[in-house]
């Protein structure tokens, strides 16, 4: 039975077919019916298909002559690089998909190398032939020169026109190797994802290594240490098809009790209590998130709102933590921690949409490490908690080491961008005469303002970058506060380089100074570190504010407008004495987007 | 206590570029038709006014467009149908300048009309095509020649100031030429940029920031270089965005422009732009990159007005109106003191003892109707409104007006912007320059 089944995993740079290619698939080995074939079936969620972008894993059994062929899905972001390393360890192979007009980008060889860790059978396949701008000879030579595959063992297809299909299940078959695993040894399960469903509890997705699983069994979960009884079991397709068995080699679902998802891990090790594996599968990683910002609701009255949803998104992603946090400035609300600045973007647009809940952000920050003088360490994840300057002895902030994948012509703009964002130059080579792949040392904080789009910007879209996370280094930071009419306004504060206080002291008193509207008194605006103002914009005194005409067929509009200008004054923030409205934090808070 | 008439004449020979009142171009056809229903609303409706009718106001669009035949008609009947008494009341007709000759004038005054307002808007004629106006300054001259020689001795000037591109000393031009001529009343007007005008989409703000930036005053930046260490990089190009230069800026008060008309009149006006730094494009239009002035500009063109009009016997009664005394517009002060008025007309509004209503704007909807319904009176003046309209006349409104709003008024008094006299509370000067901050209060 073993010798029948294929597990194997699509992976792809953003855009480059992916989820196109997994249609066709189950089109064409008929797993899923007509009707119920939507474009892109495994993507389940509106924002993912808007996006373009698949967040939640999914796996689907097909079968096909005979043999079981377990297609898993994968994120393809690199902030979700750990979910998608889990997903490829439940693989034997993967399709690695390269679009023929784009040629071979980032999270094209950031998936590569993941696959080839997990030692997995790659099968190369040039997707998208049938665009006027493909250029099958290109990929082909840069699939066999940079990533060392031999021409005949490179497919070519079109998702989109169903060209080439046949021949890639041929080759998943022929050349991706059966699972190895004994189904008599101990249970071994890999779980490599999770879902939350109202009505049923978590729902894992598991791949069983070694031994057999069978419904009723008392289960453990390595890692976290929790036991639970696994009530049903079975495979999936577009549904759960609840099965008896399921033994080493195949892929399949988990319902226990289980109540929250942060009880089953990712990475974690399902094992049968009674007969306990000795050791758990390897790669097993508690998630760390990376990056930080503050929810706050824009309506006091919307906290409780805000809380219940977030607990909500948490239900079914592990990797978002969260916990209460007050702002003198914006009141009660969240700081909340991501894997990268899309899972931020994500996880608001998902509030804002799903929850309907008017929300500011504060700028994202990183987690910054404070050595303070009497040998503590500790960990800010909040720039307002940063202690006094006295007591500091060094401030270290998480670096990356990114790789930027550039057209030739704009390697000096991008150069250029990654000095200017304190980079540290590593390497700089040549793919083919036309691209070239830059290598920098960055800091976290860095990147996520605004680098991605900047980056875009000077490259005319064309670059793509990959990032991995390579620890903390001292540097020399500051706490930028900004203070409205003489008052502090902590929600505000971030931490920055020295060398970068100025600009963004400047950007962000200028922003206020748009955002906020004449008072009767002049407003200053003022940045400063450590009590010393570095920048300063004045908002004048509103000197005329008087309507000039109003007769008998103005009175009811003119009244209405007035009602709406005090109505619009409600909505302000009250600082000081300060008429602040949601725009301003939104505006200046958001700085780098 | 007395009520009001208002009829609204929608037509107009062009639109002008600042205007959002319900007036169009082009359906003087409709003239004789709309005449006809506006006497049938009047006869439908008039039972809801009580109280005898002291005042008619003849308000457009362009009323002049219409003959005199056409008031007589509208007049008789409000003569049987109302119990006005046209030897008693004051009857207003507002008037373009180049829609009415000498002769019309006459017959118009004839038919008992005793009060003209014109609207001037400008005596500067570059002022004048970028508002888009159909007169110049000479027209506007000899029709108020005509009208004094019509025999119109209760005669109003409309001027509008804070115009793109003006100046205060054009301003202060302007308003002369208008003390020149001697009319009883003048209204001036800070001009408003108006949604859905073209002037809306040349000259609107984008923020509030936008506003405080059209201003004459530098920003400071203060920095501690010293205790930066390092001396900052400026921020590359590709990092900092440029913040827009400030609007207003850049226009000089010191090169006159020819305000006499004169055959040189378009060479001239050419010639100061030039000076100026303006440009001229080929099509002649003289107010390519013209920008509003600055709000210290606005508020100096309003104070001089105040300072020179009071100088010249002008009484400030309403915020934009001043009259020698005794002649105030008695039909505005209607709308001020929220007393009761009806308004017949497309787009025409009414207000009956705190029930308002209005007609459709659209002229042939108007036309349309079948039966005028009846209207009916409320019970009792809006409280809120007759304040907020009270205190637009600058000798305020009785304390006893204000009951259940002392709170308000306390903190407004001690912001300084109202103040006690006489029994009324009304505005200070600095509430005048910022009354809009007092009506919010009591809305």
């Amino acid at each position: 039975m073993l010798n029948r089944i294929r597990n194997f995993s699509i992976i792809a740079h953003i855009d480059h077919g992916k989820s196109t290619l997994a249609d066709r698939l189950l089109d064409f080995t008929h797993t899923i019916a007509k009707r119920d074939m939507r474009a892109q079936v495994l993507d389940t969620m509106d924002l993912e298909r808007e996006r373009g972008i698949t967040i939640k894993a999914q796996a689907i059994r097909m079968e096909y002559q005979n043999y079981i062929l377990n297609l898993i899905d994968t994120p393809g972001h690199v902030d979700f690089s750990y979910e998608v390393s889990r997903s490829l360890a439940a693989c034997e192979g993967a399709l690695l998909l390269v679009d023929a007009t784009q040629g071979i980008e980032a999270q094209t060889l950031a998936n590569y190398h993941l696959a080839l860790n997990n030692k997995l059978t790659i099968i190369p396949i040039i997707n998208k032939i049938d665009l006027p701008g493909a250029e099958v000879e290109m990929a082909r030579n840069e699939l066999i020169n940079t990533l060392g595959f031999k021409s005949e063992d490179i497919l070519l297809a079109s998702a989109k026109e169903g060209r080439g299909i046949g021949e890639i299940i041929d080759a998943v078959i022929k050349r991706v190797p059966a699972p190895l695993g004994d189904p008599d040894a101990p249970l071994q399960a890999l779980i490599f994802d999770s879902h939350y469903d109202p009505y049923r509890g978590v729902i894992i997705y598991i791949r069983i290594v070694n031994g057999t699983l069978n419904k009723g069994d008392k289960i453990l979960l390595m890692g976290t240490g929790k036991d639970f009884e696994a009530l049903e079991i079975g495979t999936l397709r577009l549904d759960l098809i609840p099965r008896d068995t399921l033994s080493a080699g195949e892929v399949g679902y988990l319902i226990g009790n289980i109540k929250t998802i942060s009880d089953a891990h990712v990475g974690d090790t399902v094992t049968n209590i009674k007969r306990q594996a000795t050791t758990a599968l390897p790669g097993y990683k508690k998630i760390k998130p990376m990056v930080f910002c503050g929810f706050y609701p824009i309506n006091g009255e919307d906290y409780k709102l805000l809380k219940e949803s977030i607990e909500k998104l948490q239900l079914n992603d592990a990797a978002l933590f969260y916990e209460p946090e007050t702002s003198a400035a914006l009141g009660f609300g969240f700081r909340c921690g991501f894997l990268g600045l899309l899972h931020l973007e994500i996880t608001q647009q998902r509030l804002t949409r799903e929850f309907n809940i008017g929300l500011i952000a504060t700028t994202p920050n990183v987690v910054y490490k404070v050595n303070l003088h009497n040998k503590k360490t500790l960990f800010i994840d909040n720039p307002t908690k940063l202690p006094d300057v006295s007591a500091i002895e060094s401030i270290e902030e998480p670096y990356l080491k990114v790789s930027i994948f550039t057209p030739a012509e704009y390697v000096g703009s991008v150069m250029t961008l990654a000095t200017e964002k304190r980079g540290t130059f590593i390497n700089l080579e040549y793919l083919d005469p036309t691209r070239a792949v830059a290598t920098y040392e960055i800091p976290l904080a860095e990147v996520i303002i605004e680098f991605h789009d900047l980056l875009k910007s000077v490259t005319k879209g064309y670059a793509s970058m990959d990032y991995e996370q390579i620890g903390f280094r001292p540097s020399d930071l500051v706490k930028l506060d900004i203070l409205i009419n003489g008052e502090l306004v902590d929600a505000l504060s971030f931490i920055v380089h020295r060398d970068r206080a100025y600009y963004y002291g400047k950007k962000l008193t200028e922003r206020l100074v748009e955002e906020i509207p004449q008072h009767q008194f002049s407003v200053p605006i003022q940045a400063a570190i450590g009590g010393k103002v570095i920048a300063r914009e004045t908002i004048r005194a509103r000197r005329k504010d008087v309507l000039a005409k109003c007769y008998g067929g103005d009175i009811t509009r003119k009244r209405k407008l007035l009602e709406k200008q005090k109505e619009g004054k409600k909505k302000m923030k009250l600082i000081g004495r300060v008429e602040i409205p949601q725009e301003a934090f939104l505006a200046v808070l958001r700085i780098g987007q | 206590m007395t009520a009001s008439l208002y009829v609204h004449i929608p037509f107009c020979k062009q639109k002008c570029n600042y205007c959002d009142f319900v007036s169009y171009a082009g359906k003087e056809n409709f003239i004789d038709e709309y005449v006809e229903t506006m006497i049938r609303e009047f006869e439908s409706r008039c039972s809801v006014l009580y109280v005898p009718c002291s005042t008619v106001f003849f308000g457009g669009g362009t009323p002049t467009l219409l003959e005199p035949k056409h008031f007589d008609k509208i007049l008789s009947t409000f003569i049987s149908h109302s119990s006005l008494v046209i030897s008693h009341s004051e009857i207003s007709i507002e008037a373009n300048p180049g829609t009415a000759g000498k002769a019309k004038l006459k017959a118009l005054r004839q038919l008992g009309i005793n009060r003209l307002s014109i609207g001037v808007q400008s005596f500067n004629d570059r002022q004048l095509k970028t508002l888009g106006r159909i007169h110049d300054s000479a027209t506007a001259k000899r029709f108020y020649q005509d009208a004094r020689d019509a025999g119109f001795d209760n005669i109003n000037l409309d001027l509008i100031f804070a115009l793109p591109g003006q100046t205060l000393a054009e301003w202060k031009r302007d308003l002369a030429t208008a003390i020149a001529l001697k009319p009883e009343h003048l209204s001036t007007y800070n001009l408003q940029i108006e949604e859905g005008t073209p002037f809306w989409e040349r000259f609107k703000e984008p923020s509030p920031a936008a506003a405080n930036r059209r201003t004459l005053s530098q920003r400071e930046r203060v920095m501690s270089q010293a205790d930066l260490q390092n001396t900052f990089s400026p921020p590359h190009p590709l990092t900092q965005s440029v913040p827009p230069l400030p609007e207003g800026e850049g226009t000089s008060p010191l090169i006159p422009v020819c305000a006499t008309p004169s055959p040189f009149g378009r060479r001239c006006a050419s010639l100061a732009h030039w000076m100026r730094g303006e440009k001229v494009h080929s099509s002649g239009r003289a107010d390519e990159g013209l920008s509003l002035p600055s709000e210290d500009e606005e508020l100096a063109m309003y104070e001089y007005a105040i300072e020179e009009l009071a100088a010249h016997g002008y009484k400030h009664y309403e915020i934009s109106n001043f009259a020698k005394p005794g002649y105030e517009c008695q039909h505005n002060l209607v709308y001020w003191r929220n007393e009761n008025y009806l308004g017949i007309g497309a787009g025409a509004h009414s207000h009956v003892n705190g029930q308002r209503w209005s007609n459709p704007n659209c002229i042939e909807k108007y036309l349309e109707t079948a039966t005028f319904s009846r209207r009916f009176p409320g019970s009792t003046a809006d409280q809120r409104e007759t304040i907020f309209l009270g205190l637009r006349l600058l000798d305020g409104l009785s304390i006893k007006k204000f009951k259940g709003f002392e709170a308000q008024v306390a903190e407004l008094i001690k912001d300084g912007l109202l103040t006690e006299e006489k029994g009324n509370y009304k505005l200070t000067r600095q509430g005048l320059y910022l009354g809009n901050l007092v009506f919010e209060k009591f809305v």
